[in-house]
């Protein structure tokens, strides 16, 4: 299974016929406003923009890699350069210059850093700014530190900063590492433990797979990377939090996130960036690895710049995100609320292989002014009594396009599947568009697989209610689209979902007149 | 109807033989073609010359193999004009009256019969029309549909002749009109054939378009209905050819405002079939139901792709696409419905469940919802699975022996589908074809 | 008629029945009575055939055969009716398509003719009269979109043509109104007779003032745990289950 043209092609253009009718009452497209829209003036380190065999291996030599490393990325280059990018995606964008993005930069450290008091001041009020906490004594208030049963006493969210292309830094790596827990940047893990890295890198999602995932693996800088040995539950919520911030650089970092048999583990990933005119290229890369009975949550609430009204600007994120349950009754759930981004384009998927493993996809996309998601996911049944869950709630306003596209396959030898998916779409506006493009793949006469989808506005009726119990029409719009939604904010755990409600509502402000 | 023609080539580049055996064929066409059809036809061997053929990465054909056809013996078109035929077999109650034969892809005056024909009713061959100057079949003959493949151009190259009905505004026929193509009579080979329905204003009809063969044929069929303003039209298409047969069909659909249309997709044969439908609501106010319903076992394979339009608002379409795969037999299911801007109040409907009898059986399923207006109702569901335990359990508690009870309950499936048929002698009639291919497959199983 | 010996059974590896024991004469009426989960449904489901339950001990002899051997159809026509609490819905068939072929089944297994469309139609009517049911419903797919008291109605009808030797009712009164519990139950006293036993099962008491218990049984944590008169039922009516529970557990030494 990849991305190349896993699910598949549509060979029509994302363009839509023009409006035969009169545009009459056209609603008051909103003005979103985006927050974290600040550029953080740090002195940077970066390479000369284009991509070449030279450009791959200064990368590497830049991380002071091994050799294997290196070669990995020469692999993955070569490749890439046999491969054209994939256009069956309902989305619609200008051609990517790849000759001119800046595949490497680098906040310039003052010194090399000891410890996180170290940590650039400029850098740590950067992720204040975004609500990111990265010192750890503040999440440790109250919590008796001196208290030798460490996971008992844990509490909050360990966090890997990645600026630009660098992770700068990683909370509560000490405390986690007692439990024989490794959570660190994913250049740190190749200095630390490259026979882990080694083992698990490209082994769900191959340099092969697709066009970004091997631009991936060809330049990616940094990233977290996650370790939970048998039997250990990660008393902590782990996260990372992406920022883009120099301009004309491409972000490519790569998560890895593998736990043991018994293990299980909760992960959060933020991400946004600055406002800039230009597109931004953004192509990610995670892959989970669960053995039996391990568990892996992994949340994603994705705020990346969307552009302007008129679809100037904004982040192009083009992301391959795969786990595999390897062993038998394993989890994967994926939990995603996809508000940022001018495009987005990304598949978190699950290969079911172990007997009775599970996999979970829940997911809210929104998309207005002009901004463009195609998203999904791929439920891959091989073994026995694998059970799959797909949860997809689509809102488009503005001149928003949003596209759900999943796969289920039920492989030859899954007796006993089954699949149920729930694709919701919510249009506010008629100049916006939902779509629905599930393939549903059945090799197995036991198997049950059902998939249903709807389509629905809301109605004026359930507006006037509202209003004439005194809910302004835009706090009205905000609570049934969460209404909507809450099949999958109950997802998330706590903290995000409360976020995630109130970046919906920023997104949706103005979007019905 | 915009064309905006891609250039987009297919997968595989079509082979020498192809492209010599495709001349030739235009040649001999071109000598009996007034000018502007000859220009038709050239166009249509470029462009297949062009587009070439479609192979498992083309992501519309990805679950159907044209390969057995580009291979196979079924090159050339048949073409035996005279050939001996006895069609008594194929005369059964619920079609008799108006009927035009064509074997081979050749009409039959001989075997064909047009004389209970209604008032406003004319039903002549594509050759006659032609030769008449009938004057929109140009334009007609000349669209393209939106999701326009090599076998499309191969037809408008090639094709020998077909059916051309037409009702007059106001015009209404009570008993359908039977178009009966068979193959394979003259031997192995290509019949490729060109329908035309034209529907006017307020008159109502139903056509059957059925297919039957003996041994290892090509059909390729294109089929172009125009439902005017107020008009109705009930089509069933039968596709039940020999089991080794090749079929892909195209049927293109343009409805006007508060046009009714109703199509039956019945396929109980045919070796690999590739069913093709697209339609275009292209006013308010109109219904269309697009159904079908096919049985599979060996390794026979059915894949089915349909697109509506709902261009306009307050339309309303149906569909319900059901297959009964047994066997190592693969059913596959392509639906879209495409709401435009502004097709506000548009209610679509779309269901496609697969039934699997067999554990090498396989089910693909791809429902899609194109939707740019918010005032819409749509929605599909698709199901693939064996037959529910529940409701197996309730028959036998009752006493049904396990084995009637499955055969029941496949019946039951499938009757869903036939239920939509309101010809009470057309409905018997396909479901006792189904019954027959359900135990004709038991017996070889 | 009926007799169960120290049957036990699961689902899913729970196990839900724990060694019940009852009999059933013919012309008798048995209620189960019982709070949720103390097996009365899997009770009937077990006896009807249903293979989610596994039956891991004990004997059922049902008019002499050895039931648990037989085939849920078999079951059937051998003269065992199970009125489900939730009748399942069967779209696509027709209510009369379904009725004659489960009838002809039976007749075909006793070694009786078959019936044709006339004469069943004339049975079908005669039988529709006892539940007080439209002919429509014939025509219609069996219990699709019914409402509640239509499935349960159509569930009596069936067992009035189909005439079996045993009927066991599975919380038939579940989801009736007055009106409709009233209907039902006259159906079914009319089919009480001399060859016939009735096993009700039930929740509550208010079906036994319509259908009259010979006997009345308590199931507790899938065994019988007390059997009276009519008048348990009454007394279980007032006083609830708990009082039961505890005195059962005094008495039989721990249900």
């Amino acid at each position: 299974m990849n991305e190349e043209s896993a699910m598949g092609a549509e060979r029509e253009p994302a363009g839509v016929p023009s409006a035969t009718r009169e545009e009459i009452d056209l609603q008051e497209v909103a003005d979103r406003e985006y927050e974290f829209g600040f550029v953080t003036d740090i002195e940077a380190d970066a390479l000369p923009p284009g991509l070449s065999e030279e450009i791959v291996a200064e990368i590497s030599r830049r991380k002071e890699e091994p050799e294997w490393l290196l070669e990995y990325r020469l692999r993955a280059y070569r490749h890439w350069r046999t491969m054209a990018e994939p256009d069956w995606a309902f989305i619609d964008y200008p051609p990517v210059d790849y000759e001119n993005i800046i595949y490497y930069s680098a906040p310039k450290p003052k010194k090399k850093l000891e410890s996180l008091d170290e940590v650039d001041p400029e850098l740590l009020e950067t992720f204040q700014k975004l609500g990111i906490p990265l010192a750890e004594q503040k999440r440790l208030a109250g919590v008796v530190e001196e208290d030798d049963t460490p996971a008992a006493e844990l509490s909050g969210v360990a966090v890997d900063a990645v600026f630009d292309s660098v992770s700068v830094a990683t909370t509560f790596k000490d405390k986690l590492a007692e439990l024989g827990i490794v959570f660190c940047s994913f250049s740190e893990a190749v200095k630390e433990h490259p026979e882990l890295v080694r083992k698990y890198l490209g082994s769900v999602v191959p340099h092969t797979d697709n066009f970004f995932a091997a631009l991936n693996a060809a330049v990616f800088s940094d990233g977290s990377f996650c370790y939970i040995p048998e039997g250990v539950r990660c008393p902590m919520e782990l996260s990372t939090y992406f920022r883009i911030n120099a301009a004309g650089t491409g972000q490519f970092e790569r998560t890895l996130i593998v736990a043991e048999k018994g293990a299980t583990v909760s992960y959060l990933e933020g991400c946004t960036a600055p406002m800039r005119d230009e597109n931004q290229l953004h192509a990610a890369v995670v892959e989970l690895v669960a053995m039996e009975d391990a568990t892996i949550k992994y949340s994603t609430v994705q705020n990346w710049y969307p552009g302007d009204k008129e679809g100037k600007g904004g982040i192009y994120n083009f992301v391959t995100k795969r786990g595999a349950c390897r062993g038998d009754r394993a989890k994967i759930s994926w939990t995603q609320v996809e508000t940022g981004s001018a495009i987005t384009w990304k598949y978190p998927s699950c290969l079911l292989q172990g007997d009775d493993s599970v996999g979970e996809f829940y997911s809210v996309a929104l998309t207005g002014n002009r901004q463009q998601a195609d998203t999904g996911t791929k439920m891959v049944h091989i073994g026995r009594n694998t059970k799959s869950t797909i949860v997809s709630k689509g809102i488009s306003a503005g001149r928003g396009q949003n596209t759900y596209r999943g796969l289920v396959e039920v492989k030859k030898g899954a007796e006993g599947a089954r699949n149920f998916s729930q694709c919701d779409s919510m249009l506010l506006g008629d100049r916006c568009g939902a779509h629905t493009f599930p393939y549903i793949e059945v090799r197995n006469p036991t198997a049950k697989v059902e998939h249903e989808a709807t389509t629905s506005k809301i109605g004026e009726d359930q507006i006037f209610y509202c209003n004439q119990r005194g809910i302004s029409t835009e706090d009205a719009v905000s609570m049934i689209v969460n209404g909507f939604c809450k099949e999958v904010f109950r997802e998330l755990p706590m903290e995000f979902a409360v976020e995630a409600q109130k970046l919906l509502a920023v997104s949706l402000e103005g979007s019905v007149g | 109807m915009a064309n905006a023609r891609t250039t987009r080539r297919f997968g595989a580049p079509a082979p020498d033989e192809w492209v010599e055996s495709t001349r030739r064929t235009v040649e001999r066409r071109l000598a009996v073609s007034p000018p502007w059809l000859a220009s038709l036809r050239e166009g249509g061997r470029d462009r297949f010359e062009l587009l070439g053929f479609p192979t498992r990465r083309d992501e519309e054909w990805r679950y159907s193999s044209v390969k057995s056809i580009v291979e196979g013996p079924c090159r050339e078109p048949i073409e035996a004009a005279d050939a001996g035929v006895d069609i008594s077999g194929y005369r059964v109650p619920a079609l008799d009256g108006v009927r035009l034969v064509f074997v081979d892809g050749l009409y039959r005056e001989d075997l064909s019969d047009r004389e209970a024909l209604a008032p406003g009713i004319t039903v002549e061959t594509m050759t006659e029309a032609i030769a008449r100057g009938e004057a929109a079949l140009e334009r007609s003959l000349a669209q393209a549909p939106e999701g326009e493949h090599p076998f499309h151009s191969l037809n408008t190259a090639c094709f020998a002749d077909g059916a051309r009905i037409h009702a007059a505004a106001g015009a209404r026929q009570e008993r359908p009109i039977h178009i009966l193509c068979l193959g394979g009579v003259g031997g192995t080979g290509a019949s490729h054939v060109r329908h035309q329905i034209e529907v006017e204003t307020g008159a109502s009809i139903s056509v059957v378009e059925e297919y039957r063969s003996e041994g290892t044929t090509f059909t390729n069929a294109v089929t172009q209905v125009h439902v005017a303003t107020g008009g109705s039209l009930v089509r069933v298409k039968i596709a039940q050819e020999d089991l080794s047969a090749h079929h892909i069909s195209f049927l293109a659909v343009r409805q006007e405002a508060e046009s009714h249309f109703h199509d039956t997709f019945f396929a109980v044969g045919g070796g690999t079939t590739r069913n093709e439908i697209e339609a275009l609501l292209d006013g308010e106010e109109v219904e269309c139901t697009i159904n079908g319903l096919y049985h599979l076992d060996g390794d026979r394979q059915v894949d089915n792709h349909t697109l509506l339009r709902h261009a306009h608002p307050n339309c309303r379409s149906w569909e319900m696409y059901r297959g009964v795969l047994d066997g190592r037999s693969r059913g596959v299911f392509t639906g879209k419905i495409h709401v435009y801007e502004d097709a506000q109040k548009t209610d679509a409907k779309q269901n496609s469940n697969s039934l699997l009898l067999s554990a090498e059986a396989e089910a693909d399923t791809r429902p899609r919802l194109e939707i740019h207006a918010d005032d819409v109702r749509c929605t599909h569901g698709a199901t693939v699975g064996e037959l529910d335990e529940s409701s197996l359990f309730y028959l036998r508690s009752r006493g049904i022996p396990p084995v009637e009870a499955r055969h029941m309950l496949v019946h039951a499936f499938a009757g869903e589908v036939l239920d939509s048929i309101e010809d009470d002698l057309l409905r018997e009639e396909l479901a006792g074809r189904l019954a027959a291919s359900l135990s004709r497959a038991r017996a070889e199983a | 008629m009926l007799e169960v010996k120290g049957l036990m059974a699961e689902v899913e590896g729970n196990a839900i029945l724990r060694g019940l024991d009852l009999t059933v004469n013919a012309g008798e009426v048995h209620a189960i009575m019982g709070p949720n989960g103390s097996g009365k449904s899997t009770l009937a489901h077990v006896l009807a055939g249903r293979e989610d339950y596994e039956v891991t001990g004990g004997s059922v002899r049902f008019e002499g055969r050895d039931l648990l051997e037989l085939e849920a159809d078999e079951r059937a026509c051998e003269g065992l009716f199970l009125a489900f609490q939730y009748p399942v819905a069967v779209p696509g068939i027709s209510n009369a398509y379904f009725l004659r072929t489960a009838l002809n089944a039976v007749r075909k297994y006793r070694g009786e003719a078959e019936v044709d469309a006339v004469d069943f139609l004339a049975l079908v009517r005669e039988r529709m009269k006892l539940v007080g049911m439209d002919e429509k419903f014939l025509h219609r797919a069996v219990n699709d979109g019914f409402s509640g008291g239509e499935k349960k109605r159509n569930e009596i009808l069936q067992m009035a043509v189909l005439d079996p030797k045993l009927c066991i009712l599975d919380e038939t009164d579940s989801g009736l109104d007055i009106d409709a519990l009233r209907t039902v139950a006259d159906g079914v006293n009319q089919l009480r007779s001399s060859e016939r036993g009735i096993v009700v099962v039930t929740h509550y008491q208010r079906l036994l003032d319509y259908i009259v218990p010979d006997h009345v049984h308590v199931l507790s944590e899938g065994r019988i745990v007390r059997s009276g008169g009519k008048e348990l039922a009454q007394q279980l009516e007032q006083e609830g289950y708990a009082w039961l529970e505890t005195s059962a557990s005094g008495a039989g030494g721990g249900a």
